[in-house]
């Protein structure tokens, strides 16, 4: 009597179960969890890092930004002065040029 | 250990070239197809929201017969997964299977939690959320209490909250939730001290991302999903398989953040230090001590849980001192005892007929 052929199913059954009993041993092991455990603080850790330097760099950005904003202000303030003192000059020759012409 | 790798990866080659890569291919591209089918058949028994919180909403299911048993049943799922596995598709509804009981059936769906959820404590979504959502089902029943239905780690909540307010529980049913977490399932080894440390992954995480919880739960056994491929290769022309199939898909896949400081407390207290099982758990500074639960109370676990070991879940029928108590252990899975195909045959009567009994 031939033996009845072993389908896919089968196979994969089988396979399956002798992975799965692998990989139940190996994920229980001490060594396996303690190197797990590592990594995964080691990557948190990495993450507190980046996020605090990520942290500093947005607040050393916003300063920056804030100072740029304090001149660009002060810029447009002496500008605005600027502006002032020379249509009071305009205005001063204007003043002067219809006074010599009457006088 | 590395030769029987070696032998292991051998034979994988060879069930590869055997047909496995194409059952593997079809799979992987039915995915997207798989979740948009899921998504229209999760969570369709006709419901009224009656309330909502925050991400929370409590839903009242309409009735299906014409009259009801006058104490509701509220259904809690764990904190982390959604809700719809107790009502999982048209044909494959706990919640259906007791509506049809005459039941009056109440769900806690706890929603998805955001960042405004971080910082909640465990203790709070015990006698505050779902304190609250009794609070609705009595006043909307018009009963001076409720039967508290919990799954997986709704088992523990309902557990708990039935020992801190014994007068508004008529009965509880621990489907599956952990009491003793020092136990051989996989979860209690690699949440241990010595691997694991939560204050840093929840001081830097804040809330537990979903997709962390998924690869958790999907490193528990991997090579499960050959065997659903396998399943799914096999049966792609039955209507009436791959609708479940689907929507189980859907919902293995389809976890919710756990949220941090709940997670805090649950994985020390309850994994790390086994405090429900020494009575040192507390909430709100009160312990919990299940002594104390004196209402009927319905315990059931499955054989084959790897989730929630039947033992584990088990211990609750031993602690408690109810006069009317049960122990029911199935020949299933965490999962497949509230969805599977045999679950219309096994857990839902038994169920069903515990609860009527005792919601009169």
């Amino acid at each position: 009597m031939t033996e009845p052929p072993v389908t896919l199913r089968q196979s994969v059954e089988a396979w399956e179960r002798a992975i799965a009993a692998y990989w139940d041993e190996v994920s229980r092991s001490p060594e396996f969890l303690t190197r797990a455990g590592q990594q995964l603080s080691a990557s948190l850790r990495s993450r507190q890092r980046i996020e605090r330097m990520l942290h500093a760099a947005a607040l050393n950005l916003a300063l920056a930004y804030q100072q740029g904003e304090r001149q660009r202000l002060l810029l447009e303030h002496l500008q605005a002065r600027l502006d002032d003192l020379s249509a009071r000059l305009d205005r001063l020759e204007q003043h002067l040029g219809d006074g010599g012409a009457h006088g | 250990m590395a030769a029987r790798m070696d032998d292991l990866l051998e034979q994988w080659a060879a069930l590869w070239g055997a047909g496995m890569a194409q059952v593997w291919r079809s799979y992987t591209a039915a995915q997207d197809a798989i979740r948009a089918t899921g998504r229209t058949l999760v969570g369709q028994t006709p419901a009224r929201l009656v309330h909502a919180e925050g991400s929370l909403r409590l839903l009242r299911y309409l009735p299906q017969t014409e009259t009801q048993r006058p104490v509701p049943v509220l259904c809690v799922p764990s904190l982390i997964n959604h809700y719809y596995v107790m009502d999982l598709a048209p044909e494959r509804s706990l919640a259906g299977a007791l509506l049809r009981r005459g039941l009056d059936v109440y769900m806690l769906d706890w929603g998805v939690a955001t960042a405004a959820d971080r910082a909640r404590p465990l203790d709070a979504y015990i006698t505050g959320l779902l304190g609250r959502c009794v609070e609705v089902a009595r006043r909307e029943s018009g009963s001076e209490s409720v039967a508290l239905l919990g799954y997986c780690m709704g088992g523990m909540m309902a557990a708990a909250y039935t020992v801190l307010a014994p007068d508004r529980v008529a009965a509880l049913v621990n489907l599956a939730g952990p009491v003793n977490y020092h136990d051989d399932g996989i979860y209690s080894v690699w949440t241990r001290p010595e691997y694991l440390d939560v204050d840093l992954l929840v001081d830097t995480l804040g809330n537990i991302p979903a997709e962390l919880l998924n690869f958790t739960f999907h490193m528990v056994r991997p090579s499960d999903e050959l065997l659903r491929a396998l399943d799914y290769w096999e049966r792609r022309d039955d209507p009436a398989f791959t609708r479940i199939f689907a929507a189980m898909q859907l919902w293995t896949r389809d976890p919710t953040p756990f949220p941090g400081e709940a997670f805090r407390k649950y994985v020390k207290d309850l994994y790390q230090r086994n405090a429900l099982m020494d009575g040192t758990f507390t909430i709100d500074g009160q312990p919990i001590d299940l002594a104390r639960i004196t209402a009927p109370t319905l315990t059931i676990a499955a054989r084959r849980d790897h989730i929630a070991p039947w033992e584990s879940v088990a211990v609750l029928h031993e602690r408690i001192s109810s006069a009317d108590r049960q122990l029911i252990v199935l020949e299933s899975g965490h999962i497949g005892m509230v969805v599977g195909s045999d679950a219309g045959t096994q857990l839902w009567p038994q169920l069903g007929a515990w609860l009527a009994q005792r919601s009169s």
